[in-house]
């Protein structure tokens, strides 16, 4: 039907009209039009409205709101800086001190909020202050900040998986499962790495194990409970069989009421800020994603997947040079691209091309996360670098970047690591759902 | 103008605020349902159509409420590049571009709610939820959405002649300062911070 050129040259011409400036939920339905208007005429045309105004009140995409309504009460807490100061101490005795707790508060906090911006402005609005009177390396502290921002999406439940789930026709829970293995692992490297650069300058962090008394530190402990509660409650609720991904986030949403009430945030006016967020992130991502439902669709009908089929069959390579490939094409589109254009933008074409070459979805799912995340700490555009160095107000933005080169090498190391031990992401899965 | 931008806003937001109150409604019903179904085999059955319904509702007032605010998502790569007369024509461009999108989704839903006036569909379904009711809701966000739309594509338009800073101003993308500061504010506020000295 279509020719492999004319796929290249639409892709070019989203990609094009993205870089032009105009609006991406625009971009992703003129293209899907374009398409529909020129192949297949007017019929073409209006079954793609049908699918387009149809996605919008997809059942399974209801979840999307509810996370991030989920993670918006639950910043609003304010229970931030007494989270932190649980985690130090427990991790103050590790070489390296503080850096540890900024990666484990941002992973705690980003595993629950589901925004990567929106847990570093949190960490650093609570962590920089901590540091003020110290003498760590003020570059390893924005790093470590940035880098544990970035494993929200990637610890679950998470929105950028969710996205990935319903546009690719994936299991949600299945991703879910296939994200808790890389998440904790990459966790452990960042701090890996901040053990062994302590080991190699012992100037970047003090050694000064300040410990307040065990019955103290258990007493903080509860501090802790906020988040991992809400984790256990939609792991537990999707994997004990008796909630649907959706379900469980009505069932979190829920129990973070009680929470706000215990720290005393529990007001109107918050829960209406709270929704103002939500509606607001809920629809700029709604309106992309109908534009990458239709745009899907139309390909399909166009036969891009045959073409791209034959393509790869063509090409000659395998699987393992696709993934590769795919990898250099993410960290190089990620330098200057969002996560979320980056995702829908690419994932009509990537997506029938991996599956073609045989590569499991839930993996790519995951290694595509992956490559977001990566995406948000390298500059120049990374949101995450620039919120962090707004908050710190001192110095250059420099001091950003180059705090994020060794946890932007550790993420790579991993994206190899998951490349050649693809297990790490489906075990869970399999031993879960079979 | 500006009023007219001002009120647009504040409808919008008035909205939102509903949409997430039914939100915060669903996920009781949802509760209610997943205890229900666990421990007195009871279920509303159809919640999750009319989780559906309500999730367009609020995608469609929101798209509003997100015009608003000037959320939907633009690729800023370009624009530091280029004079800002270059700048203010792809404003222009991305505002008209937008409004042809959300006057033809607008006009094409006039179309589905009429037949669901109409003919009396329900659907197809245990629910068997007449048509119109979920589809007037959404309708009704759409067509706010277009009307906001099509006010600034005309408003941008007039302005491409009168006053270009002005344009890029209200209808540029916003700006990665502006984005930080956004975020910044919200998470100050959150952990009950004042601004920064």
């Amino acid at each position: 039907m279509i020719d492999i050129a004319s796929v290249t040259i639409g892709f070019l011409i989203l990609l094009g009209a993205m870089t032009l400036g105009l609006h991406i939920a625009t971009v992703m339905f003129g293209v899907g039009f374009i398409g529909a208007a020129l192949y297949l005429g007017w019929p073409g045309v209006n079954s793609m409205i049908v699918v387009y105004l149809g996605s919008m009140d997809e059942a399974v995409l209801l979840q999307l709101p509810l996370f991030i309504l989920l993670g918006e009460i639950l910043v609003r807490c304010g229970a931030t800086d007494r989270m932190y100061r649980s985690l130090t101490d427990w991790l103050n005795r590790l070489p390296g001190g503080l850096l540890h707790t900024n990666v484990a508060a941002s992973a705690l906090f980003s595993a629950v909020s589901g925004s990567s911006v929106a847990t570093a402005a949190t960490i650093s609005t609570v962590a920089l202050p901590a540091f003020k009177k110290k003498s760590y390396d003020t570059r390893m502290v924005l790093g470590s900040i940035a880098a544990g921002g970035s494993l929200g999406n990637l610890i679950p439940p998470g929105i950028a998986l969710i996205i990935y789930g319903v546009l690719t026709n994936t299991s949600v829970a299945r991703l879910y499962a296939g994200g808790v293995f890389p998440g904790a692992l990459l966790t452990v490297m960042f701090m890996a790495t901040i053990v062994l650069l302590t080991w190699w300058r012992p100037s970047i962090a003090p050694r000064e194990v300040v410990t307040d008394p065990m019955l103290v530190r258990l007493k903080r402990l509860v501090d802790l409970l906020p988040p991992v509660l809400i984790f256990v409650i939609v792991m537990g609720s999707i994997y004990g069989g008796w909630a649907t991904s959706t379900e469980a986030a009505a069932l979190a949403v829920i129990v973070t009421l009680p929470i706000a009430a215990f720290y005393g945030r529990l007001s109107i006016k918050m829960l209406h800020d709270a929704f103002l967020s939500t509606v607001n992130l809920t629809a700029l991502s709604m309106l992309i994603l109908a534009g990458a439902f239709a745009l899907n669709f139309i390909l399909g009908l166009l036969g891009v997947t045959a073409a791209l089929t034959k393509f790869v069959a063509s090409m000659n390579v395998t699987p393992l040079q696709l993934i590769y490939i795919l990898f250099a094409f993410y960290v190089i589109l990620g330098t200057f691209f969002e996560t979320l254009p980056m995702m829908v933008g690419t994932l009509p074409l990537v997506h029938p091309l991996i599956v073609a070459a045989g590569i499991d979805p839930v993996w790519f799912g995951i290694f595509l996360v992956l490559m977001c995340e990566i995406s948000l700490i390298s500059p120049p555009v990374g949101l995450t670098l620039y919120v962090i160095q707004a908050v710190r107000n001192e110095g250059s933005i420099g001091d950003v970047f180059r705090g994020t080169i060794p946890f932007f090498i550790t993420m790579l190391l991993m994206t190899v690591l998951l490349i050649h031990f693809q297990e790490l992401a489906l075990w869970l899965p399999r031993l879960a759902f079979g | 103008m500006q009023a007219s931008l001002k009120w647009f806003g504040s409808i919008a937001r008035a909205c939102a605020i509903v949409g997430g109150w039914a939100l915060m409604a669903i996920s009781v019903a949802t509760c209610v349902e997943v205890i229900g179904r666990k421990y007195f085999s009871f279920s509303f059955r159809g919640l999750d159509e009319i989780g559906g319904y309500m999730l367009a509702g609020v995608s469609a007032f929101g798209f509003a409420y997100a015009l608003s605010t000037r959320a939907h998502m633009r690729v800023t790569l370009l624009f530091p590049y280029v004079s800002t007369s270059v700048q203010s024509l792809l404003n222009v461009l991305a505002t008209l571009t937008l409004a042809a999108m959300a006057a033809f989704c607008a006009w094409r839903g006039i179309f589905e709610v009429l037949d669901a006036w109409l003919s009396g569909k329900r659907s197809n379904t245990p629910l068997q939820t007449p048509l119109w009711i979920p589809l007037t809701v959404w309708f009704t966000g759409m067509l706010l959405f277009a009307a906001g739309t099509i006010f600034m594509a005309w408003h941008s338009l007039s302005l491409l002649f009168r006053d270009r800073a002005q344009l890029n101003r209200l209808y540029g993308p916003q700006s990665m300062e502006e984005e930080v500061s956004t975020e910044i504010g919200h998470a100050e506020a959150r952990e009950g911070r004042g601004s920064r000295a």
